[in-house]
């Protein structure tokens, strides 16, 4: 099936809040899912996955303030860190302050920390990069909200940690044109999903209504026959 | 190219503006997105073809209707079955109509017909594709289609008085657009030129669905009268506008689009400034407002309703638009230098809020030249974006500020937190509940803006001047949505109702009558204070008599003088 990029972005908004997120954070969790969409990556998987993962996983994951600037995220934790919780909100941290910078470590959906820092990258009109911990070598260079190599590929790679921050000169990639789809979803038929995934976001949005009671059929809606 | 004016001082402030009576004031202008519509098909030439109808005698079947753009081509698609008179539901909670309707992007294929035949009457069960812009449907007015039919049938006209009770042969009831149910985004289309101005294909579709009420109608009565049959005279033709039935549903996007929303005020406020400013007043100009009041209240002579608040709001007006006539008859006018600000400013003194409402439409009305440019600023392609680097210091004096309204109000008070509003399971459709009797606040949708603007005003107090926001946020996520609107309100000066939207007072009838103003309906018809009828494009010239001359002179009409 397909779905509009405003019904991804209202199903993401809503599931997000549907798990007992604020809706300002549910808010932030459908950007990211429509700035994945708008990059070709399966946006309504990425979506469900999460969502799915952080009601398993909970908010409680170890964060450590290492110093002023620096955050690590997972700091030993042994169970992962659920992406649609934590990356929005360190992503806000990234961008108050120049210099700041984060370690992730078993990060539940590496899309959605890419989604995360594509956002972040847009808010700030800078480039910010993913860098692998072990091979200290940029995993994604997002260039004004763009990210520059292919989201895809992220998903293959086998890292467990990585640091998100500001590009700096020596994290320098020989970068191609920033990779974009030819045509946004919105002009080419709208978001490919599974309909699994796409009734499960619907399921989780579900949750936020409210039952009807004969007062509220009566006085809520206020019609009058 | 002449110097720009200095408005500054005529445009009014938000606070002065966005209180929810003030915005519930309001009526449509020169622009109001319908109006915006029928100068934009007379600008670039739109050709409206003749319908192409399979209907049998009961009006059942399909029809088609082409606007071609230069190249492009929009398709409305009807499709008309027999309802059940018991399941004739205006209620969103329906599941069938007299008619359903979709605006197709393009020419459809017969396989996009069959399949639109299949998914369109399902409305919200259906599912859609991009090449769909538009979902509607609507139901007859029974009494007044079928008598509309039968004395078309029988050689003669409908009743006038009846026709201008009702004012509309069918009345939509959704019309949806931007992605619901898998039809096109509005990304799809707003940078299209003709389209770039909000509602344009939404608006689009319901001017050609009053063109079908009234095709529709006319086929029937010669189905059923022969060569008897009549159409309709062009007068009530031109009259018979398109009902709608608006209820809650609308409320939330006021709300919800604070960006939009401001970007729609900030035009209707400063092509106010611009007319008190800078307004032309030659005699033509004077003549032109004069027959303009007129016709207005022949309007309100022909508003009809059973609410008695409304009602009593009409006698006044009325009353109100003949003080008018009677200052400007009355005072000197020649060689004023500022004429229309002095009506403006007569009105804001010495009228109700609705009356001065209708003396800005008014005003603005025959400055065409002066403001209509503006409707090229009423969209919005990118909210403003959440900034996490503003510091605490800077917060603060935006909350104290814009938001002192807010702050300043009690919440230990049991009747400013009375009501929430919240998304009913049956057929999600939003309602505002009553907190002290009805169970599910805690889902409830986040219009407590009185509360959020609290909470953080108290949690900037904790945190350090100089820090930034982003700190706060990481441990603060529940202030992330009032810390956006807040800052989307600094640049984007009238984005908040500045009201408490869950107080006991809070009239949600105000809500959904500020939207249809700017989409230009008229005949506010309340039926409670969350549901209410309104008449769209009446008095406007049907595609297929549009000219250069017409299109743009339909504000509040009247029956015997459209």
């Amino acid at each position: 099936m397909h779905v509009s990029v405003n019904e991804l972005q209202m199903a993401v908004a809503k599931a997000s809040t549907g798990t007992g997120m604020p809706v300002g954070l549910a808010e932030e969790n459908a950007g990211i899912a429509v700035a994945l969409a708008a990059h070709g990556v399966n946006a309504v998987a990425a979506a469900a996955d999460v969502l799915r993962s952080y009601r398993n996983l909970g908010r409680e994951q170890p964060i450590k303030r290492v110093s002023a600037s620096h955050f690590r995220f997972n700091a030993g934790g042994s169970s992962c860190l659920p992406a649609a919780w934590h990356m929005p909100l360190a992503c806000l941290w990234l961008c108050g302050k120049v210099g700041r910078w984060m370690e992730i470590r078993n990060v539940d959906n590496i899309l959605w920390v890419a989604g995360a820092v594509m956002r972040a990258s847009d808010r700030l009109r800078e480039d910010l990069a993913i860098i692998s911990v072990e091979t200290e070598k940029p995993l994604l260079v997002c260039r004004q909200g763009k990210p520059l190599t292919a989201l895809e590929t992220l998903s293959d790679k086998p890292e467990h940690a990585f640091i998100v921050r500001r590009l700096a000169e020596h994290d320098f990639v020989a970068a191609p044109a920033p990779r974009m789809l030819d045509r946004s979803p919105a002009e080419d038929g709208g978001i490919a999903a599974d309909r699994d995934d796409w009734n499960y976001l619907l399921e989780l949005g579900d949750r936020m209504l409210v039952e009807s009671s004969e007062y509220s059929r009566i006085h809520g809606a206020g019609y009058v026959a | 190219m002449t110097a720009p004016i200095d408005i500054s001082s005529f445009r009014r402030p938000p606070a002065e503006v966005m209180g929810l009576k003030q915005i519930g004031s309001i009526y449509p202008t020169r622009l109001s997105f319908m109006r915006v519509l029928l100068r934009t098909a007379i600008s670039r030439g739109w050709v409206f073809e003749p319908a192409q109808t399979d209907w049998d005698e009961h009006g059942f079947g399909r029809a088609i209707y082409r606007v071609r753009d230069g190249g492009r081509i929009y398709c409305l698609v009807a499709f008309t079955q027999y309802l059940d008179p018991a399941l004739r539901n205006d209620r969103v909670i329906a599941e069938a109509w007299d008619a359903a309707f979709v605006l197709f992007d393009g020419e459809p294929s017969e396989a996009d017909l069959e399949r639109l035949a299949a998914s369109v009457p399902l409305q919200e069960a259906g599912r859609f594709t991009a090449s769909e812009l538009v979902l509607s449907r609507a139901n007859k007015s029974v009494r007044i289609f079928e008598h509309a039919v039968e004395r078309l049938s029988r050689g003669e006209q409908p009743d006038l008085g009846f026709l201008l009770r009702t004012g509309y042969l069918m009345r939509t009831t959704a019309v949806y657009g931007n992605g619901k149910f898998g039809v096109a985004d509005r990304a799809k289309v707003e940078r299209r030129p003709g389209m770039m101005a909000p509602f344009q294909v939404e608006f689009l579709t319901v001017l050609l669905i009053r063109q079908f009420t009234v095709d529709l109608a006319e086929h029937v009565a010669r189905a059923r009268g022969g060569d008897r049959a009549v159409g309709f005279d062009p007068e009530a033709r031109r009259f018979i506008g398109i009902g709608n039935s608006t209820g809650l549903g609308m409320a939330p996007f006021l709300f919800n689009h604070p960006a939009l929303i401001s970007r729609w005020f900030m035009a209707r406020e400063t092509a106010l400034a611009r007319v008190r400013a800078a307004g032309d007043q030659s005699e033509e100009t004077l003549l032109r407002f004069r027959k303009l009041l007129e016709r207005t209240c022949r309007h309100f002579d022909q508003w009809i309703v059973d609410d008695v608040a409304q009602t009593a709001k009409i006698a006044q007006v009325k009353s109100e638009l003949s003080q008018l006539a009677d200052w400007l008859d009355t005072e000197d006018r020649g060689g004023r230098p500022l004429l229309w600000n002095e009506i403006s400013e007569h009105a804001e003194q010495a009228f109700s809020l609705d009356g001065r409402q209708v003396v800005f439409s008014l005003v603005i009305e025959p400055q065409g030249a002066l403001v209509d440019d503006l409707a090229e600023a009423m969209s919005l392609e990118r909210a403003p974006k959440l900034d996490p680097s503003m510091r605490v210091s800077v917060l603060k004096d935006i909350l104290q500020r814009d938001y002192a309204w807010a702050l300043s109000v009690d919440l230990d008070d049991p009747a400013v937190r009375a009501k929430f509003w919240y998304v009913s399971e049956e057929k999600r459709e939003p309602r505002l509940g009553d907190r002290h009797h009805e169970a599910g606040s805690e889902k409830e949708m986040p219009f407590d803006i009185v509360v959020t603007a609290q909470s953080l005003s108290r949690a900037l107090k904790q945190e350090d001047e100089g820090a930034d926001i982003g700190l706060l946020l990481m441990e603060r996520p529940d202030l992330i949505h009032v810390v956006s609107r807040i800052q989307t309100g600094a640049v984007e000066a009238y984005a908040e109702i500045r009201d408490n939207l869950i107080g006991a007072d809070c009239l949600p009838l105000d809500m959904l009558r500020c939207k249809l103003a700017f989409f230009g309906a008229l005949k506010y018809d309340p039926l409670s204070d969350r549901w209410l009828r309104i008449t769209l494009f009446q008095g406007a010239p049907h595609p297929d008599e549009l000219t250069a001359d017409n299109a743009d002179d339909w504000l509040f009409p009247y029956l015997g003088g459209v």
